[in-house]
């Protein structure tokens, strides 16, 4: 049976294998625009992540304030993972570390005017926005503490920025995808026109419509698959060609492929279902 | 077997093929349906095979209720039917092999049982030499016997032949009505339409005489 649908679908391909290369290399190169942004965002991603992994929030003390004094206080507010102290002098060398040749103005300074600080690291539990402002204000009114700087602004910002970039994500495989079900839907059509008098024997003979759609079904998702291997080397062209030129991307080549491989079945499924409830009702 | 109670068919309100046609077909029986063309003759082979529905009435066939056969059941019921049609409706593409064996494994029969039957079909109606042919290598009247050996291959109850003789010269004819006579003698019921009004009387068979929808002798 299962080599049955597949010779027929192979039969099919076979009577029109321009028109099938042609679909295949247009269904490609329009899933390689999901790709281009799979891969642009699964990027974007990872740095974000890597950014988000970083955030800490920083408490600056009064001069008199000792370390030792308000450390347990602040060990004692749920989901405080880390606490690192920054004496005033050690401020004074990150900053001059950071502002490199420009550090020569601190040269002429007559005393240090940076406080000592604590940089707390939360757990990732806690970063969220309203987990970071309840951190917050505890800090706040630990006695010693003169200002805290928790950054929710920057992580609400990260937030906002991830949804965006995936609502664009989601427009975009929108209408790809409505694109590449259209390229498969027009071959399929083509296809049943092309086989009619196989459908119409199938029938008479009494043949499921199982049997009927099944080598239609095949044609697409084989087409799909194809396709978005098609997409997939295309993608990876791009990919080496960009690592040439010092622009390092992150390539998940497994993740890729299957991604690839499943939405091509997937897409040129749905193609072959609409073509075949539109002309086999 | 066969059974036709008042069937009226009307296509789009406007046009009607039948008009409270009413008989019956025996089982083994074999009837001529006659009448000049589109007297309605394929509209009662269609509704028989449940192409169509009737307008009105009531059609049963081997105890089925036309009118209540579900979509997905249809395939079933036609498995137990063998249609054979004027333009014989052959995959030329494939060869006389070829075309059997698409039948067989379209309504999923195993590999060695669908061998054997085609090997017996072909024997059966001398077409074994010409097993490899496509049917653009055969006359009119080799294509109408592949034609009745694809309908035969599957062993059906019943026979509808649409025209069988249509496009064929004297000679195949004969031999092709002959083949008829033949499976209808195994105990197959055959109905065939045609516009040969003679025929019925040549093989001494029961005939349904139509014009314009309605039964005139028979």
């Amino acid at each position: 049976m299962v080599s049955f649908i597949f010779k027929e679908s192979l039969r099919g391909i076979r009577k029109k294998p321009l028109s099938f290369l042609l679909s295949t290399f247009a269904f490609g190169l329009c899933l390689l625009i999901i790709l281009i942004f799979f891969l642009l965002t699964y990027n974007l991603f990872i740095s974000l992540k890597i950014a988000y992994d970083k955030i800490e929030i920083y408490a600056f003390l009064d001069e008199k304030t000792s370390f030792s004094e308000i450390k347990d206080k602040i060990s004692l507010i749920n989901g405080v993972e880390e606490i690192r102290y920054i004496s005033k002098d050690e401020a004074l060398k990150i900053l001059k570390e950071e502002l490199k040749e420009e550090a020569s103005f601190l040269e002429n300074l007559d005393r240090n005017p940076l406080p000592p600080s604590l940089r707390i690291r939360i757990s990732p539990k806690a970063k969220q926005v309203d987990e970071i402002k309840r951190i917050e204000d505890k800090l706040r009114l630990i006695p010693g503490i003169k200002d805290v700087w928790a950054g929710e602004e920057l992580i609400s910002k990260l937030v906002k920025v991830l949804n965006n970039i995936i609502y664009i994500d989601i427009g975009i495989l929108i209408v790809v995808a409505l694109s590449v079900i259209f390229i498969i839907f027009q071959n399929i059509e083509q296809s049943l026109f092309n086989r009619q008098r196989e459908i119409e024997i199938m029938q008479l003979v009494g043949a499921t419509d199982y049997f009927i759609k099944a080598p239609f079904y095949l044609e697409g998702i084989l087409e799909g698959v194809l396709g978005g291997i098609f997409s997939f080397i295309l993608l990876f062209i791009i990919y080496r060609i960009m690592s040439l030129s010092a622009i390092t991307l992150s390539f998940p080549t497994i993740l890729l492929l299957i991604f690839t491989i499943l939405i091509g079945a997937f897409l040129g499924g749905i193609g072959s279902n609409l073509a075949l409830n539109r002309i086999l009702k | 077997m066969i059974e036709f109670d008042n069937v009226s068919k009307t296509y789009q309100n406007k046009w009607t093929a039948l008009n409270n046609v009413s008989f019956t077909v025996e089982r083994g029986e074999f009837l001529f349906i006659t009448g000049p063309t589109g007297a309605g003759k394929t509209t009662i082979l269609k509704i028989i095979y449940a192409e169509e529905l009737p307008t009105a009435g009531k059609v049963i066939v081997n105890n089925k209720n036309i009118a209540t056969i579900k979509k997905k059941e249809i395939s079933l019921y036609r498995r137990n039917i063998g249609i054979i049609f004027q333009d014989f409706k052959l995959l030329y593409d494939r060869t006389v092999y070829e075309n059997l064996e698409f039948v067989l494994k379209a309504i999923n029969m195993k590999g060695n049982e669908i061998r054997e039957k085609i090997m017996r079909i072909l024997t059966r109606l001398g077409l074994m030499h010409k097993k490899d042919c496509y049917p653009y290598q055969l006359s009119g009247g080799e294509q109408q016997k592949v034609a009745i050996a694809r309908a035969l291959v599957k062993d059906p109850e019943i026979i509808l032949a649409d025209e069988p003789t249509g496009n064929i010269d004297e000679e195949a004819s004969k031999e092709i009505i002959n083949i008829f006579k033949e499976i209808n003698l195994m105990g197959t019921t055959v109905v065939m339409a045609t516009h040969h009004s003679e025929l019925p009387q040549l093989l001494k068979k029961r005939r349904l005489h139509i014009v314009q929808g309605k039964i005139v002798d028979g």
